[in-house]
C-alpha cells in the first residue's frame, strides 16, 4: 500500500476555533513573521483516514506476540487508559494550588509507597521520565552522597552485559567507566570485580537479572565489599519483571534502583515513549532526592524539597498520566498478583527455552529468569544470521526478539515473552521458530530475503544514513 | 484483576514440559527469599476492575479542574483546544502499544508520522533538522547546550543564559550542566529584556553558547535578539532559542530565520493536555552543521529492497545502544506519543487553524491588558511587545490567586511583584471581563 505524505493531501480545513471578533492588530514589530508557515491543509476526514492508514502499517501488542528481550512488552490493560483520560487528571495545571490537586498527589504518594514496598528500599522519586533518565538521576544522587562524604568519585564499574544507557548515563554525569567481564556462567563473579573496587569507585552499576536473563548471584557479596570502601550499588531495574515478590533489593544491598513503568508496570510504550523511570533509594540517599517529593502532613499532601536535594531534573513532577496507569495496575494486582506476575513471566521464558533448546544454540547453561538468550550458531552453518531469523518471524505475524544484544553474545537472539502470553501463543511462537530453523537448512534464501509479507520489504538503512533525507522537501 | 491467561491445565503442561515440580524451582538461584513487601503498603488481594475504577474515580474527584475559559494561568503550560479527532487517532493500539520502531518493516506507521512531525516542526522553526522528541522543554534545553559544548570539543566552559528564562528551566539546566563543570552566567535584564551590552559585558573567549527564551518567561518578545545574534555569530558562540508555547509561531519570525543555531521547542501546546505537568515533550531543531551532535532519535527516508519508499531510524551511531559511553546522550525512550499527538494536531488544525489559535490567544491577552489599563491597573512592562502572557504589577499576587479561586478562576502565576497572566483561544470576552471585575473587587 502506497501512502502519500500528509502535505500532499489537499482539502478544505475543518474549523475548530472561530476567529476572534476583537479589533486588535497583531504587533510584533520587526519580529513579525514574513513567511507563511507551511502546515498541512486538509479536512478532518482526510487527516483521520491518513493516520488510520498509517496505523495499519504498525504492529502493536494487541496485534500479536512481541517477544522483545529486556523490553517487557506485556499487555496494556484498557481500564488504565480510560482512567488516565479522566478530565480531573488531564486538565490539571501543574501550578494549581495543592488544595486543588490532593487526589493527584495522593495517587503519586501511594504509587511511590507501592514501588518502595516492592523494592524493599526506603524512598522513591517518581520524577524521572524514562529508564535512562532514572539512571542519570540515580548517579547524580550517588555523586551528591560522595561529595557529602569525602569527595567526588570518578569511576563506575559496569558489566560487559549492560544496556548502552548505563555507560552513557555514567558519562553524562561526569564519570569514567570501567568494564568488568562476565564469567562463563554469564554473571559477574565476586573474584573478578573485587580487585577493581577501591576508594575511587563511585558505584557498581548492574542489571539484575542481567541482560542474559541470569540472576547475578554475587550481588550481595559485592555490595558488602562496595560499602566497605564507601562505594554504592546501583541496580538497573529494567528486568524487575523477574523478581517482584521474590526478592528484597534493600536486603541485597542496593542503594538505587530505577524502575521502568512502561515495562514492568504495564503502561504502554507509545511507539517509543512516554515512559516513566521512578527511582527507589536506600537510607543513604534519601536526603539527596530530586525536588519535589510528596509528603503527607497530617491529612494533607504537600510538596517538599529534601534537605540536600540535587535539585530539579525535569520540570514539574514527572510523567503523571503514565503514573496513573501504573497505579491502577498495581491496585488491580495486589501483593499476590505482583508475585504471580514474576512467577509466570519466568515460567513462560523457561518453557520457550526448553522447547527451542534443541533447535537454537544456548550460549549459557545457567538458569534463565524472565528472558532467554539464544544465538544463530547452528543456523550460521547455512549462512543464516540472527537478522534473517528475526526478519522471517515478521512474516509469521510475530514481532522480532531483541537481536545482537547483549554484545557479549555473538548473534544474540534475546526472547522475553512476559506473563501475559498464553500457552497457545507460546506454542505458536515455538512452532514458528522451529519451522524457521528447518527453513534455514532447506531454503535459506527464503530467510535471507525475508520479510516477504510485511508492508515494506527489508529497508535499506545504509542508504538512509548516507542520503540523510530527514524531512519532506517539497511541501507546498 | 489478573492479565495472565494461564489455566491450571496450562500450568501443569508447562511445568511438566520444563521438567520441574513447581514454579518455585525456577527461583532457586535467588537463594533466601528475604522479607518481601517489607513496608506493608500493597494490599494482599487482587481487586476487580470495578473496584479499581471506583478508587481512581474517587481520587479524581478530589481534584478541582477549571473551565477552560476561566484559566488565566500559563507560566510554561497552556490550555489550548484539542480536536476530538486527535484522541480517536492516538488511541489506536497500533500506535500507542507499539515499541520504539527498531523493526522498520512493522513500524512504518510510527516512522512516517515522526517524519511528518519532523517536517512540520522544521517549518514552524525554520531549521533543517528536527529530532523525534526529548523528555520536556527543559531537558531539551540542557541537551541543546551540551550539543554546543561538544561541538567545541568541550574546550570552552561558559554558557550565557538570559535571566528572563523560566525558573524551572534554569534549575533543570543547572542540574544537567554541573556534571560537566560548565559555568553558567545569567545575562541580567532591564525592563523585562536583555540587552546587547549586557551580553558583551559577560563575553569572553570561554563562552561557547547563549540561550534566550523567545517569547521570554514574562511573555515578552525580546527586542534585542537580532543585535545579539549578530554579535554571537561574529564571536563563534552557538545561539540557542527556546520557545515554550509554540502556537505563537505562525505570527512570530521563526528562530531559524533570525539565525539561531539551535532551536528548542516545548510541544505541549500542540494537542497535549496540561496533565499536571506531564507527559509533555521537547524537541531540538538545528542546522545540518550540528547534526552529528544532536541527541535523540531521528527518522530518515530510504527505500526497501524493491525500491519502495520506506522510513527508518537513522544516524544511530550517535546513540547509546551503539556508542555506549561515547554517545551524544543517554536518552533511549523519549516522548514519541506526544510527538504523534503533535503532528496529528498540526495536521487537523492546519495552517489556517493554527493561525487562528495564535491570533485569538494574542487578541485575548491584549484585550485583557487594554481593559486593565483602562481600569488604572498597571502592567509591569507596559511598553513591551508580548504574545499571550504578561505581568500585572501588584504586591498581592498570592492573595489575588486565592480570591479568584473562590469564583472558579485560575488567576495566573504569582510572583513577588506581579501576577503573570496568560490567555489562549479558549478564554472568552465574557470570561475576560468577569476576570477584571473580580480582580478590581478583590483590590490590587
Amino acid at each position: 500500500m502506497t501512502i502519500s505524505n500528509i502535505y500532499k493531501i489537499r482539502g478544505k480545513e475543518t474549523d475548530y476555533i472561530r476567529e476572534s471578533e476583537f479589533d486588535i492588530d497583531i504587533d510584533f514589530g520587526i519580529y513579525k513573521r514574513q513567511d507563511q508557515v507551511k502546515l498541512p491543509q486538509a479536512n478532518e476526514s482526510q487527516v483521520v483516514r491518513h493516520f488510520t492508514r498509517l496505523s495499519t502499517l504498525n504492529f502493536g501488542l494487541d496485534t500479536g506476540f512481541y517477544p522483545l528481550g529486556s523490553c517487557t512488552m506485556k499487555y496494556n490493560p484498557k481500564l488504565n487508559e480510560k482512567l488516565a483520560s479522566l478530565v480531573q487528571f488531564t486538565d490539571l495545571h501543574p501550578y494549581q494550588s495543592t488544595d486543588d490537586t490532593q487526589g493527584a498527589m495522593e495517587l503519586m504518594f501511594k504509587l511511590a509507597e507501592f514501588l518502595r514496598d516492592i523494592s524493599g528500599l526506603e524512598a522513591v522519586s517518581l520524577i524521572p521520565a524514562a529508564g535512562a533518565h532514572g539512571e542519570s538521576t540515580g548517579l547524580k544522587l550517588i555523586d551528591a552522597y560522595h561529595k557529602a562524604n569525602g569527595g567526588f568519585r570518578k569511576t563506575i564499574i559496569i558489566p560487559d552485559t549492560a544496556h548502552g544507557t548505563n555507560p552513557a548515563s555514567s558519562t553524562m554525569t561526569g564519570h569514567e567507566v570501567i568494564s568488568v567481564k562476565s564469567s562463563p556462567e554469564g554473571i559477574v563473579k565476586y573474584e573478578d570485580i573485587e580487585p577493581l573496587i577501591n576508594e575511587n569507585t563511585a558505584a557498581f552499576m548492574v542489571t539484575n537479572p542481567n541482560t542474559l536473563g541470569i540472576f547475578e548471584q554475587d550481588m550481595k557479596r559485592i555490595a558488602e565489599k562496595l560499602h566497605s570502601v564507601g562505594a554504592l550499588l546501583y541496580c538497573d531495574g529494567a528486568n524487575t519483571n523477574a523478581w517482584m515478590g521474590k526478592l528484597n533489593m534493600g536486603e541485597l544491598g542496593v542503594d538505587v534502583l530505577q524502575y521502568n513503568l512502561h515495562k514492568t508496570f504495564s503502561t504502554p510504550h507509545g511507539g517509543g515513549g512516554p515512559g516513566s523511570g521512578p527511582i527507589a533509594v536506600s537510607s543513604r540517599l534519601i536526603d539527596f532526592l530530586p525536588s519535589p517529593v510528596i509528603i503527607k502532613d497530617g491529612t494533607k499532601y504537600e510538596f517538599y524539597t529534601p534537605s540536600k536535594s540535587i535539585g530539579k531534573i525535569k520540570t514539574f513532577y514527572g510523567n503523571f498520566l503514565v503514573m496513573i496507569k501504573a497505579f491502577a495496575y498495581l491496585l488491580s494486582l495486589g501483593k499476590d498478583g505482583v508475585n504471580n506476575v514474576s512467577s509466570i513471566a519466568v515460567l513462560n521464558a523457561n518453557y520457550i527455552r526448553k522447547r527451542l533448546e534443541p533447535y537454537y544454540f544456548l550460549p549459557y547453561n545457567t538458569d534463565s529468569m524472565h528472558e532467554v538468550v539464544f544465538t544463530d550458531k547452528y543456523q550460521s552453518e547455512y549462512g543464516i544470521t540472527t537478522m534473517d531469523i528475526a526478519k522471517r518471524l515478521l512474516d509469521y505475524g510475530i514481532h522480532a526478539p531483541t537481536v545482537y544484544f547483549p554484545l557479549v553474545v555473538k548473534g544474540a537472539i534475546m526472547i522475553e515473552p512476559t506473563e501475559t502470553e498464553s500457552l497457545t501463543e507460546l506454542d505458536n511462537f515455538c512452532d514458528v521458530m522451529i519451522k524457521i530453523s528447518q527453513e534455514a537448512k532447506e531454503n535459506p534464501e527464503l530467510l535471507r530475503n525475508a520479510p516477504h509479507n510485511t508492508p515494506i520489504r527489508r529497508a535499506n538503512e545504509a542508504k538512509a544514513a548516507k542520503d540523510l533525507i530527514l524531512r519532506e522537501e517539497n511541501v507546498f | 484483576m489478573s492479565y495472565i491467561p494461564h489455566t491450571p491445565e496450562d500450568l501443569n503442561k508447562i511445568l511438566s514440559t520444563i521438567g520441574i515440580p513447581n514454579i518455585d524451582a525456577l527461583f532457586r538461584s535467588f537463594g533466601e527469599k528475604g522479607a518481601v513487601f517489607p513496608h506493608g503498603a500493597l494490599h494482599t488481594n487482587r481487586l476487580s476492575e470495578k473496584e479499581v475504577e471506583d478508587i481512581l474515580n474517587s481520587l479524581a474527584n478530589k481534584n478541582i479542574v477549571y473551565k477552560p475559559k476561566n484559566i488565566f494561568l500559563g507560566a510554561g503550560v497552556y490550555s489550548h483546544y484539542i480536536p476530538s479527532a486527535l484522541e480517536s487517532i492516538v488511541s489506536r493500539q497500533e500506535f500507542y502499544t507499539a515499541y520504539t520502531p527498531y523493526q522498520p518493516e512493522l513500524s512504518q506507521g510510527t516512522l512516517r508520522a515522526v517524519f511528518e512531525f519532523q517536517t512540520a516542526i522544521s517549518e514552524l522553526l525554520r531549521q533543517d533538522i528536527v529530532n523525534a522528541s526529548m523528555y520536556d522543554g527543559a531537558t531539551a534545553s540542557a541537551e541543546a547546550i551540551l550539543m554546543a559544548y561538544k561541538k567545541f570539543r568541550e574546550r570552552k566552559k561558559t554558557v550565557l543564559l538570559a535571566e528572563t528564562l523560566h525558573f524551572e528551566y534554569k534549575a533543570v539546566i543547572e542540574n544537567y550542566l554541573t556534571s560537566y563543570g560548565i559555568n553558567i552566567r545569567y545575562i541580567p535584564s532591564n525592563d523585562g529584556i536583555i540587552s546587547l551590552n549586557a551580553v558583551k559585558q559577560l563575553y569572553n573567549e570561554d563562552v561557547f553558547a547563549l540561550l534566550i527564551q523567545y517569547p521570554n518567561f514574562f511573555g515578552i518578545i525580546e527586542e534585542n535578539i537580532r543585535d545579539i545574534l549578530d554579535f554571537t555569530s561574529s564571536k563563534d558562540i552557538k545561539s540557542i532559542s527556546l520557545t515554550i508555547d509554540g502556537t505563537v509561531l505562525p505570527l512570530l519570525t521563526a528562530p531559524g530565520t533570525l539565525g539561531f543555531d539551535i532551536s528548542v521547542l516545548e510541544i505541549q501546546s500542540f494537542g497535549n493536555p496540561m496533565a499536571y505537568g506531564g507527559p509533555h515533550a521537547g524537541v531540538i531543531a538545528t542546522s545540518k552543521d550540528l547534526l552529528r551532535n544532536l541527541p535523540g532519535r531521528i527518522v530518515g527516508k530510504t527505500e526497501d529492497v524493491n525500491g519502495q519508499e520506506a522510513f527508518v531510524l537513522t544516524l544511530s551511531t550517535r546513540e547509546q545502544h551503539i556508542r555506549r559511553e561515547k554517545a551524544t546522550s543517554n536518552i533511549c525512550t523519549n516522548q514519541a506519543l506526544v510527538a504523534l499527538r503533535t503532528i496529528v494536531y498540526l495536521s487537523l488544525m492546519g495552517r489556517k487553524g493554527l493561525e487562528t489559535v495564535a491570533k485569538n490567544s494574542y487578541k485575548n491577552a491584549h484585550y485583557l491588558a487594554k481593559l486593565l489599563t483602562e481600569n488604572k491597573i498597571t502592567l509591569y512592562f507596559p511598553t513591551k511587545k508580548f504574545y499571550n502572557e504578561f505581568l500585572i504589577k501588584t504586591q498581592k499576587a498570592k492573595y489575588l490567586v486565592a480570591e479568584l479561586k473562590k469564583y472558579g478562576i485560575l488567576a495566573g502565576y504569582p510572583l513577588e511583584e506581579g501576577l503573570l497572566v496568560a490567555t489562549t483561544e479558549l478564554n472568552t470576552k465574557d470570561s475576560i471581563e468577569n476576570y477584571i471585575e473580580l480582580l478590581l473587587r478583590a483590590g490590587l
